[in-house]
């Protein structure tokens, strides 16, 4: 091989190694960076099992990007870019007790939805912005479900209850609740609903009396909700990326999403984990997944 | 006929050292070719990071990624001077300039490379390597250890 060759061959290589290399990091990686934390869909704890995509937010991996946005000195703000009609209480209560902690400033960014829980979770950020037809609001509980004693009873299927403690199915959908059961369960929604009441008060510094007076569970649609104190600005994610520039004192930053990425493994483990569940499951385990599912929604 | 004094040195078995001046002009040739090659696609991240700004700004987990890349900008350089100047004795640079190594024991092994061209992944000891050549002008100190020598063709 002649030198000319071998020049033009060493210097490919080299070229085509570092722009291989160069590419593992990413310009938007590096200086001051305002992160995007998605909560979209419906908040549970540890979000639905859904094998290609996540259909729900888990709190546990928002909490988790909350701290890591938190700990990384070169993020200055963030940004919850928010999509979701609420979820289970627990989960909303520990997203919005984690942006408490946080010692930068948060900015909610209601997109088309943010409702119940993912309102209580936008309101323990230090600013709302939200589209001026969003739907927002709807401080309320929920813990409605289906009761099919009747249809089971027209068709011949029977509820053998056999508990230890007399309270111990209420709730169950296989019969009807009794006035006791229904006014015990009503008083935890009521508990519930009155924990979000003073949240709400005091995060968006509102007098509770106020919020008690709008927390009919009904929502407000973005302009609505700025006429009653309940969003700060009307407005998209542009605005919403100056706010926090504004709040964090910052001027230039690169925008970083903060979402937990789905490994090729990861799915590939859940489409068999839900192969053999499938195989597995009978009529009787279908059935009782119902009662387990049960809760209640904020 | 005559014989030109490099063609006579040949003959005769002698070598005349490479030049200072030429040395320096082959080495700008080697950093202009690395930089475009090696260094430019790094560009784009390295200027996200400094922006103007002075580095105590820079945060934490930046620097950590400026020394990352730094390292692999340092081994990507060596590899260049280390594959040319291993197989052919000389990178483009030194080609141009019609200079070349040689091993003053016996041929030319993968270590002396090495050891040769180690101080070129930094510029201050590259400096301190150079500067030997006060007391010795045919050789840097690295060359010296290597028992190495750049000498015109």
């Amino acid at each position: 091989m002649s030198k000319f060759w071998f020049f033009i061959i060493v210097i490919l290589l080299l070229w085509l190694l570092s722009f291989l290399i160069s590419n593992v990091f990413k310009v938007e990686d590096f200086g001051d960076k305002i992160a995007i934390i998605p909560i979209k869909g419906v908040i549970t704890t540890d979000g639905f099992e859904d094998i290609l995509r996540s259909g729900s937010a888990s709190s546990t991996s928002i909490v988790k990007s909350i701290q890591k946005a938190n700990s990384d000195s070169s993020v200055k703000g963030m940004i919850l870019e928010i999509n979701s009609p609420g979820g289970t209480v627990v989960a909303s209560k520990e997203i919005a007790n984690e942006i408490k902690k946080s010692n930068k400033p948060v900015v909610a960014l209601i997109r088309e939805v943010g409702a119940s829980g993912a309102y209580w979770i936008a309101s323990s950020s230090n600013k709302i912005i939200a589209d001026p037809l969003s739907i927002t609001g709807s401080i309320g509980v929920i813990g409605s479900y289906l009761e099919f004693s009747e249809l089971m009873e027209e068709y011949g299927v029977g509820y053998e209850r056999l508990v230890a403690g007399d309270l111990k199915d209420a709730g169950s959908p296989f019969r009807k609740l009794s006035e006791e059961e229904k006014s015990l369960l009503q008083s935890k929604l009521d508990i519930i609903h009155e924990v979000f009441i003073d949240e709400v008060a005091e995060n968006r510094n509102l007098d509770k009396k106020t919020v008690r007076k709008i927390a009919n569970g009904f929502f407000y649609l973005g302009k609505e909700a700025k006429e009653l104190g309940l969003v700060d600005e009307l407005g998209d994610k542009e605005l919403a990326i100056n706010i926090t520039k504004e709040l964090a004192n910052v001027e230039e930053v690169n925008i970083v999403r903060y979402e937990e990425k789905r490994r090729l493994s990861d799915i590939l483990s859940k489409i068999s984990a839900y192969s053999f569940y499938f195989i597995g499951r009978g009529i009787g385990k279908e059935l009782f997944s119902l009662r387990d599912d049960f809760g209640f929604i904020v | 006929m005559r014989l030109k004094k490099s063609e006579l040195n040949k003959l005769l078995g002698k070598n005349d050292v490479a030049p200072f001046w030429k040395r320096v002009i082959a080495y700008i040739i080697d950093i202009l070719i690395i930089n475009s090659i090696v260094v430019l696609p790094f560009r784009d991240s390295l200027n996200e990071i400094y922006k103007g700004e002075m580095l105590f700004k820079v945060s934490f987990n930046d620097i950590k990624s400026v020394l990352l890349m730094s390292m692999i900008i340092a081994i990507l350089s060596l590899i260049y001077w280390v594959v040319l100047e291993y197989r052919i004795q000389q990178t483009i640079g030194k080609h141009i300039m019609n200079i070349y190594v040689i091993s003053m024991t016996k041929k030319i092994n993968f270590s002396q490379i090495i050891i040769r061209n180690v101080t070129k992944i930094s510029l201050p000891l590259l400096i301190l390597d150079i500067l030997y050549m006060l007391n010795n002008k045919s050789q840097r100190y690295t060359e010296k250890l290597s028992n190495t020598k750049v000498i015109e063709e």
